[in-house]
């Protein structure tokens, strides 16, 4: 028996149990397994769609309305030569005509838009993450008080929220699973006892305190909880990294080829760590539980 | 420094049922030794469970080693018990141990650092007769090296209170007779004893000793138990001679 072991467990109070062979270890691998890929899917979507946000949200689209197509280009020109000089700005451009064309097509058809309409200009303007375009739209609109300023990041606002929700219905998920497993452990050690029954008896008598016997299912109880945690872990990053190669591999995955950050890696980290916790608490207690009891 | 045990109106009921304890008050003296006698159910296992710790009284109260046993909180208990050795009339044996970790297993409990552990079992199993057993589970032994080796067990750690129950049930009354003197052996060294027996015919064999007739719950002719244990030193002294 390892020297780090309880004198209970070297002592032997209680038989030795092959804990491999009761369902507990594998109902921890399940569950850590199930929590893990819950966890892992709803961050990676919630990483994708940040950064599918970020993308998108990063820049502005200026409209220059005029009734003199002349007067419009002139103000555009003086945007875009503003823009240029400005830092954090990645590009700015105007939208081509024939683009706008195209894209009003759907609505007015193929006639020539230019020749019966005055169409404003349009600047698309993308600028480097982490500059405000909140502050720059605003000095545009100053230098240039008739235009409109419309901000990518106001239409990606549900997409922010999206991902919020999704992050609490994973956690919710994984806490449920841990929450089924506890319950499993509760049973687990009501059974021990039950076995147990005339060798606690025994040490009771014997004039064993509660705390050692509590400890000795602790102990168990955790050793049974790491080895399934360690294998229901292993097993979710392998899936995860086998997932990941087959997306990666279709070269399309806009959400998932963010892929997941170290900080989701190290809170995927915790759902064994959390089990085996859990696993540990939750016997101690029972046992105590069930001592007082009967006391 | 007060009796080792004292009963002030104690009685005892297992759940609803009715008392099978009544109105007990008696002291037992440090040093003493007793005989608990009465028919089967008279309650002597359950005055034993008292003692033991492994009932509390529902009535009354019972003083033991100077703790208010039925005031005392839970985490005091432990260590009272390990004060106690008791040797059960079915041995009550770890069978997932062998004899010498059974023997082992109070010193254990005590926290007592194992190479003294070692020498204290070897020469307690020694006394036994036991030494060539130590690696039997107690399953392997015949019902009197079972009770020998119950007896090693409950005495290992030097009790100030030693509890018998039936200890010669089921022994050949040559053995009845060495268990006995055991025993006494014990009692000469400092530690109380009692024993719950049916068997009326060990009483003469300890003139010393006190005798209590327990009958449905109840001290029967209080008076007559008290004889001996008036005089300690005298009944100290002829429990010392032998029998
Ligand atoms: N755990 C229990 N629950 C309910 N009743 C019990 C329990 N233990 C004992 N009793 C009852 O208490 C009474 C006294 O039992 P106890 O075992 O103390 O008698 P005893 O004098 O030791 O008998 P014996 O000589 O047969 O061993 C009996 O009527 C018995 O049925
Ligand atoms: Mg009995």
């Amino acid at each position: 028996m390892a020297r780090w072991a309880p004198r209970a467990e070297r002592y032997r109070y209680l038989p030795a149990e092959p804990v491999l062979r009761t369902s507990l270890p594998w109902l921890v691998a399940l569950t850590v397994l199930l929590a893990t890929l819950g966890m892992a899917v709803g961050l990676s979507l919630v990483g994708g769609l940040t950064a599918l946000g970020n993308q998108m949200s990063g820049g502005f689209t200026i409209q220059v309305a005029d009734g003199n197509p002349d007067r419009r280009d002139e103000r555009s020109q003086r945007l875009l030569s503003w823009l240029a000089d400005r830092e954090g700005v990645v590009s700015a451009a105007r939208v081509p005509g024939d683009e706008m064309q195209r894209l009003l097509e759907p609505w007015l058809g193929d006639t020539d838009l230019a020749g019966v309409l005055v169409m404003p200009a349009m600047i698309d303007v993308e600028l480097a993450p982490g500059v405000e375009a909140r502050r720059l739209a605003a000095e545009l609109r100053s230098a240039d008080p008739d235009i409109t300023v419309d901000s990518h990041a106001d239409w990606f606002a549900p997409v922010g929220q999206l991902g919020t929700v999704l992050a609490v219905l994973a956690m919710g998920f994984a806490v449920l699973l841990l929450a089924a497993m506890a319950a499993i452990v509760v049973l687990g050690v009501r059974a021990g006892l039950g076995r147990h029954r005339e060798a606690l008896g025994i040490l009771h008598v014997l004039g064993a305190e509660e705390r050692t016997i509590a400890g000795l299912f602790q102990y168990r109880f955790a050793l049974t909880a790491l080895a399934g945690a360690a294998g229901g872990f292993v097993l979710a990053v392998l899936l995860i990294l086998l997932i990941a190669e087959l997306v990666g591999g279709l070269g399309s995955g806009l959400l998932l080829s963010a892929g997941l950050s170290p900080l989701a890696w190290l809170l995927l980290g915790t759902v064994p760590v959390v089990a085996v916790f859990l696993a540990m608490m939750t016997s101690r207690l029972t046992v105590q539980r069930a001592l007082a009891e009967q006391r | 420094m007060g009796p080792l045990a004292r009963f002030e109106n104690v009685g005892l009921r297992y759940g609803t049922d009715s008392e099978v304890l009544r109105d007990l008050s008696f002291r037992l003296d440090r040093g003493a030794f007793m005989f608990l006698t009465g028919p089967s159910g008279a309650g002597k296992t359950s005055l034993l469970k008292l003692l033991y710790l492994a009932e509390r009284p529902t009535r009354g109260r019972l003083t033991l080693f100077g703790t208010d046993v039925g005031a005392a909180a839970p985490e005091e208990l432990p260590a009272l018990r390990r004060r106690v050795g008791v040797v059960f009339q079915d041995f009550r044996l770890l069978d997932h141990l062998n004899a010498f970790e059974n023997v082992a297993l109070p010193l254990r409990i005590a926290g007592v650092e194992e190479e003294e552990v070692a020498a204290h079992v070897e020469e307690l199993l020694d006394w036994v007769g036991l030494s060539r057993k130590r690696t039997a589970r107690p399953k392997t032994l015949s019902g009197g090296e079972q009770q020998r080796l119950a007896i090693a067990r409950a005495v290992i750690n030097r009790p100030d209170l030693l509890l018998c129950d039936e200890p010669t049930g089921n022994v050949d009354p040559e053995m009845a007779g060495r268990l006995l003197h055991l025993f006494q052996e014990l009692n000469r060294l400092g530690t109380t004893v009692v024993v719950a027996t049916h068997a009326m015919q060990l009483l003469p064999r300890i003139p010393a000793a006190t005798i209590m007739r327990l009958e449905r719950g109840r001290m029967q002719d209080p008076s007559a138990y008290l004889h001996g244990s008036d005089d300690r030193a005298a009944a100290t002294l002829s429990a010392a001679e032998g029998v």
